[in-house]
């Protein structure tokens, strides 16, 4: 059984996610705590710019390949969703894997729905 | 008894039958066993094919468990004589023995825009294989005709068919696969559903003991990536991986695959996993495709063959 470990970022971060070193310092807990499987739950996060969600996205691909940590994105709104979606596109797709691709779960239904009507 | 309400429409957003659908789910998997239920679809007006074709899937394995279950059909008549057309929910009547003659019985719907739901044997046993080859056959065959498609993108459909029926036959332990497909002219797309109530994609990387998976979400990111739980040569085993990228990439059309608790989204602008919660569990695998039906000259069918 693979370990998860769920951490709830408007708690660490507040609900404004700024800057690279914000991304950073969220992925240096995830480090310190190494599960394999990460629920980061965006749950409140009312606005992430795109420098915290370039660098929550280069680490978060670091950590797969250098642990095999996997970090789910949990309850994230849909403007959190298209940045992350956006960085995510920015990134070099040669030898690309199934790594960099996001993995997005909802536990209100309201945001899934959200989500799924944005296809 | 409990009465599972289908929506009276859903919008041309993809999402939105797949959303409608999740529902019709939850209620099903959060019901009583013992409790009969009915598919409630007193006022149902318009339907699209990943929502009939996944109820007609989540219908059937209800059946195959040996639960109690109904239909209610629509009030309006003309609804109802769309269902009965499309041969919803037991699939297009066919005698194996006599398969020779199914594409002549399917005939009738080359000038239609639909493909009924056709229940195709997954088995490979006797001749359960060449069953599924002329019934196969046959579809195509309606679908050259009703899509006036041509070249590289008609081998492209053929190809996507062909290959995620086959993965049925292969991979699902079950008896019997399902398509259902409908054409929108006006829109200048088609709906297709494709899915198998079978042992889902996280078993049979359990069963084939070739990875370490533990989850649905996983098991589809094997998947869509072309790692096949099958022992073959390294020019096998793409399928899956290769009909998304050649929808997608190639057709800028839509693929969903949904296995268990997890649902595996490709768009021209995205492509990601959703994992779901256990209540939207879905016994096997369900793939909808949302395919553009314009002879689109610049696609190379060749480019996205492996």
């Amino acid at each position: 059984m693979k370990a998860v470990f769920h951490i709830l970022v408007s708690e660490r971060l507040g609900t404004l996610l700024n800057s690279r070193e914000a991304a950073t310092s969220l992925l240096d807990f995830v480090r310190e705590n190494k599960c394999s499987v990460i629920e980061m739950d965006f749950t409140s996060v009312e606005f992430m710019s795109r420098s915290f969600a370039d660098q929550f996205h280069k680490e978060k691909i670091m950590l797969q390949n250098d642990y095999n940590i996997v970090i789910e994105v949990v309850n994230a709104n849909e403007e959190v969703v298209n940045i992350l979606r956006t960085v995510s596109r920015t990134q070099s797709k040669s030898n690309r894997e199934f790594n960099d691709v996001q993995i997005f779960s909802f536990s209100n239904t309201d945001l899934l729905q959200e989500h799924l009507l944005s296809i | 008894m409990a009465a599972i309400k289908i929506p009276e429409r859903t919008s041309d957003n993809f999402g939105d039958p797949i959303l409608k659908l999740l529902d019709i789910q939850a209620a099903i998997n959060n019901s009583n066993f013992d409790v009969e239920k009915q598919f409630d679809f007193s006022e149902c007006k318009f339907f699209n094919p990943f929502l009939l074709g996944g109820i007609t899937s989540i219908y059937n394995y209800e059946i195959q468990k040996g639960n109690e279950t109904g239909i209610i059909f629509p009030n309006s008549l003309s609804v109802k004589d769309y269902l009965d057309t499309i041969h919803f929910p037991n699939g297009f009547p066919y005698n194996p023995n006599k398969i020779d003659s199914f594409k002549e019985s399917l005939s009738s719907f080359h000038s239609k825009s639909y493909i009924p739901v056709i229940f195709f044997p997954a088995t490979k046993t006797g001749n359960n294989s060449s069953v599924r080859e002329q019934i196969l056959s046959a579809v195509n065959s309606i679908l050259k005709e009703q899509l006036k498609l041509s070249g590289g993108v008609l081998q492209a459909l053929y190809y996507m068919i062909d290959e995620l029926t086959q993965n049925i036959a292969d991979h699902s332990n079950c008896d019997k696969g399902l398509v259902f497909a409908q054409f929108y002219p006006s829109k200048n797309y088609m709906d297709i559903c494709i899915s198998d109530n079978g042992i889902g994609l996280l078993q049979g990387y359990i069963n084939s003991g070739k990875y370490a998976v533990e989850s649905d979400k996983e098991a589809v990111s094997l998947a869509v990536t072309g790692k096949s739980t099958k022992d073959l040569p390294e020019s096998r085993g793409f399928g899956l991986s290769t009909s998304r990228k050649m929808l997608v990439n190639g057709l800028k059309g839509k693929f969903l695959l949904w296995s268990g608790s997890a649902m595996f989204i490709q768009t021209v602008e995205n492509e990601e996993i959703l994992s779901l919660e256990d209540d939207f569990k879905f016994q096997g695998c369900l793939i909808s495709l949302r395919i553009p039906t314009f002879n689109n000259k610049e696609f190379n069918f060749y480019e996205f063959t492996e």
